[in-house]
Order: C-alpha cells, then structure tokens, then sequence
C-alpha cells in the first residue's frame, strides 16, 4: 500500500515523461514541415521574381531603339543583352486584321518566326536572338514551351522595317531556369 | 509536500510540452503567413514594369507604324502606305479635325477622308489584341484649346447573374466594346477613373502643324491600359456610367 502510494503517477523516469514527447513530437513534425514548406516557397517566389526583373531589362535592352530597322540591328541590340540567365527573343507576326491574329505554333515555332532573307537570297536571317539556345526553341522534336522547367514569357508590339514598310510585330521575350 | 509533487510530476511535464506546442503551433502559423503573403509587392512591382512597359512599347509602336492608306488593313497590296502620325497630322493640318467630322465620336467606315482616323483607331486595337484581358484609352489632348482631338476606348463587357445568397452576383466578362468618345473635359475622365485599380498609362507630347491662325498646336497622346472590371460600365441608380458620361459611340468593322 506504501509503494502504491509512492509510485502513484510515477511510472519511472522515461516512462513518466512519455505523454509530454507526444505534443513535442508533434509541434517539432509541424515546425519542420511549416518551416520546410516556407523556405520551399521562399526559393521558388525568389527565382520566379529573378526571372521577370531579367526578363524585364532584356526587354528594355531590346527594345531601346523605337524601330528596329534591319536584321544586323537587331543582332547587334541581342549582342548587348548581358545576363546570366538563360534566355531568348524572337519576333512574329502582328496581323493588322486583328480577327486574323493567332496565337504562335509552339510544337513548330520555327514557322511563327518572321524571317528576313539576304540581298542574295542565299541566306535566310532568323529573327532570333541568343545562338546558345536557338537550336533548344526550333528543336520541333523536343517542345521547349513543355518542359518542366519555370519559364516568364513576355510579349511587346513593336516596329520592324521590313522591306519597304514599318510594320507591327510581336516581340516575344523568353527567360528560363 | 514530497508525495504530493511526485503524485504531479507527469502532469507538469504534459503542461510544459502543451506550452512549448502552443509556441511552435504560433511560430508555424507566422511563418505560414509570411510564405503566403510573401512578395505580394515585388509581383506587383514587376507587373507595374511590364504592363508599363507594354503601355509604352504600344505607344511607340503606334508612332513609328506604318499603315496603308485605305481600309484594307492589307499593307502588302495597297497602293498607298504612310507613317500613321503623318498621316494623323496630315490630316489635321488642313481643317484643325481628324476625320471628315468635328464630332470626335463620329467615323465613317469606307469614307477617304475617315481613313487616318480608322486607322489609328484599328492600329491601337490591333497592338492590344495580345492582352485580351486588359482594357485602353488613347487620346490625343489639345492642350492649346482644352479639347480632346481623338479619344478611343476598349471596354469589357460582364454579364452578371445572382448566386441565389443575398446581395452576391456572378460576375462573367462576354464580349468587348470598341468604341469613339467625345469627353467634355478632362475632369469627366478623372471622375471615372478615380475607381479604375492598377491603371498603367504613358503619355508624349506632340507638335501638330496647321494652316490656321495658330502654326503649331500642342496635343499630348496618352495610352493607358488597366485589367477589364465593371467600374466604368456600372453605374448607380438613376445615373449615367462613364461610357454616357464619355459620350462613346460603339464601332465594329
């Protein structure tokens, strides 16, 4: 009766601490989980804010002159692009029949691309920027726009001397991970 | 007293976890708001950037465009092709109005003398065509008179159903208006627009050359853009939304 008395609630001495680790247990699971999934959401948002402030100053860069008047320009603007992200520009048609405007083919960009052959007709000039990663965007097989990885796509009017006339463009600016 | 503290002993310990639960369930909750609320204003910064951006690449664009002198929107096989701002002044150098109207509002589509009109009017729809979710005004003020000289405007239509609770609507956006407007004053456009969120504008001041007592006319081109809402075609009981106030007429082509 004695040591009943004693032992009464005394289990020993990890045994009489076994209730508490429960609720300790438990807020260390929810700390972790909560400060994992924050951190998680953190980096991502970070990234995703690197990418549109870059994808924002290519763009400023590109579109410094108000016309882009030739393709050699238009390199030449490409050329002054300096970023370490990866990154592309390309420019497609703006139908001035705005019923007739359609949104580019991504499974073959290649034929949304405007397109500017020499004095020569010998060569066809892209207007692409970024040789690094042009083979990646007209790569028809292996569809760049889906895969996983986070991209910010931009789009702008602008004007491109093509021919004879000024005409309205879309100025498409790519910025990936 | 020594019984007694050994009868509790496990009891203070579940307390002390129950405390220590209650600070991480509090620490988690903080850092959970934080992850949610987390660059709300660096994501609205950059929108700022871009959609100001766009706002004056638009702008630009419809300076330095050229479009063909005719209703064809084809500029490949017309005859005739001019920069849209020379033809705009071109326009009015010689009676002081675009178009074949003094009203502002008013357009007739096949009419030679509406052609730079038309086509300022369709160039600005063809450069927002990409963002069909956002709206736009352009217009160019006289600021010599005090008057509009053009005044276009995009404006999406909703379509409101009742949920069935009290005072909650469906709100669905339909088609788009496009329209010509004839303002009286800037203030009608500041009234209207007090309530416009997230409005993203770019202005140019212009020289327009005339043969009429004053050589050159001062004009400022404004284009602004903002996400389609039912601000401006809403109104209340008894009295007349902005699109009455504007004095718009709606056009289609």
């Amino acid at each position: 009766m004695i040591f009943k008395n004693k032992s009464k609630g005394f289990i020993g001495a990890i045994g009489d601490d076994l209730p508490s680790l429960i609720p300790i247990f438990i807020g260390l699971i929810i700390f972790f989980s909560v400060f994992l999934s924050t951190y998680n959401v953190y980096k991502d948002k970070t990234n995703l804010y690197s990418l549109e402030q870059e994808a924002v100053t290519i763009s400023l860069t590109l579109k410094e002159e108000p016309i882009i008047s030739n393709y050699n320009i238009f390199q030449h603007q490409c050329n002054l692009v300096n970023t370490n992200k990866k990154w592309t520009a390309f420019v497609t048609d703006l139908d001035l029949n705005s019923d007739n405007q359609k949104s580019i083919n991504t499974n073959h960009i290649e034929d949304s691309i405007v397109t500017f052959e020499d004095e020569d007709g010998d060569d066809k000039n892209i207007f692409i920027c970024n040789n690094l990663y042009k083979e990646i965007i007209l790569d028809s097989e292996n569809n760049f726009f889906q895969t996983q990885n986070k991209k910010i796509v931009y789009l702008f009017p602008i004007t491109l001397q093509e021919n004879t006339f000024a005409k309205v463009k879309k100025l498409y600016i790519i910025v990936w991970e | 007293m020594l019984p007694i503290i050994k009868n509790r002993k496990a009891q203070a310990a579940i307390t002390d976890a129950l405390f220590f639960l209650t600070i991480i369930v509090t620490l988690a909750v903080i850092l959970f708001k934080f992850s949610s609320t987390y660059g709300d204003r660096v994501t609205l910064a950059t929108n700022n950037l871009y959609f100001k951006e766009y706002s004056n690449s638009a702008l630009k664009t419809i300076f330095y465009a050229e479009v063909p002198l005719d209703f064809s929107k084809e500029i490949n096989s017309s005859k005739e092709t001019d920069y849209l701002m020379t033809a705009i002044k071109e326009d009015y150098f010689s009676d002081q109005q675009i178009g074949s109207s003094k009203d502002i509002n008013t357009m007739v589509i096949n009419n030679n003398l509406d052609v730079s009109k038309y086509n300022l009017y369709n160039l600005i729809k063809v450069v927002m065509k990409p963002l069909p979710n956002y709206d736009y005004m352009f217009y160019l003020y006289n600021t010599n008179e005090s008057k509009f000289e053009f005044f276009t405007l995009k404006v999406t239509n909703f379509d409101y159903e009742s949920t069935g609770f009290q005072h909650q609507l469906d709100i669905n956006a339909t088609d788009s208006n496009y329209y010509l407007c004839d303002p009286l004053s800037y203030t009608t456009i500041r009234d209207s627009f007090s309530e416009v969120s997230d409005i993203y504008s770019s202005s140019i001041p212009l020289q327009f050359p005339t043969n009429g007592d004053i050589s050159t006319i001062n004009m400022t081109a404004t284009f602004a853009i903002w996400p389609a809402s039912v601000t401006l075609t809403k109104s209340e009981e008894g009295s007349p939304n902005a699109i009455s106030n504007f004095k718009c007429k709606v056009y289609t082509d």
